[in-house]
């Protein structure tokens, strides 16, 4: 009967706003704590201690990026969750670049995303992307996906001047 | 803005392209003083 068939439409979006806020927060604490992160990890590297804090936090920041469900939350450039990827990705006070297996699994993560010109523009991640593709440091690998990278998130903007001359 | 950066053929390409090139990318510069710290360390 219609009370089965559809549960009272307050009560689903009740659920669906908890839901979301619950996500939100989740998303914000988790950019407190991996900003922490990089800070420790300079000052770390400043008393040439190794730089874990980073590192510890890699699986939390993994998960979430490749927790489709909440795709939009993580992308949406207001929550601006790349903006501490991006934090993640950089260099080192001293030039030194994060763990291996930080970049490998971010940039993994990355190019498995639908980032949007203003997800890109909020985070200025494709800043660091550029410098990954002209550093020597990195791994041939991890090159490989940030010249990926470079190109998808490109392309939109340079192909958007050839449809109008054609 | 000095066209540094990305080394992308931007012959014919419209201004608001350029523009939003250089703000998803940036001009090139934010990460020199950390290219300048490898070439020092060769």
């Amino acid at each position: 009967d219609a009370a089965v068939k559809n549960p009272s439409k307050r009560r689903r979006k009740k659920d669906e706003i908890d839901l979301e806020e619950e996500i939100d927060e989740q998303i914000a604490a988790l950019k407190v704590a991996m900003e922490k992160a990089c800070v420790a990890d300079n000052e770390a590297r400043e008393k040439s201690e190794p730089a874990v804090h980073k590192l510890k936090l890699l699986p939390n920041v993994t998960a979430l990026l490749n927790r489709t469900a909440i795709q939009d939350s993580v992308l949406d450039p207001e929550t601006n969750f790349l903006q501490s990827v991006k934090y993640f990705l950089e260099p080192l006070n001293d030039g030194s670049l994060p763990a291996y297996s930080i970049q490998r699994d971010i940039f993994n993560a990355l190019v498995n995303l639908p980032i949007g010109k203003d997800s890109l523009l909020s985070s200025g991640i494709g800043k660091v992307v550029l410098f990954y593709t002209r550093s020597k440091r990195p791994e041939v690998t991890v090159k490989r996906v940030a010249e990926r990278l470079l190109g998808e998130w490109s392309r939109p903007i340079l192909k958007r001047t050839d449809d109008y001359k054609k | 803005p000095k066209e540094k950066g990305l080394t992308v053929d931007t012959t014919g390409l419209d201004k608001d392209a350029l523009d939003d090139m250089e703000a998803i990318f940036g001009n090139g510069e934010e990460y020199d003083w950390a290219l300048q710290l490898e070439e020092e360390e060769e």
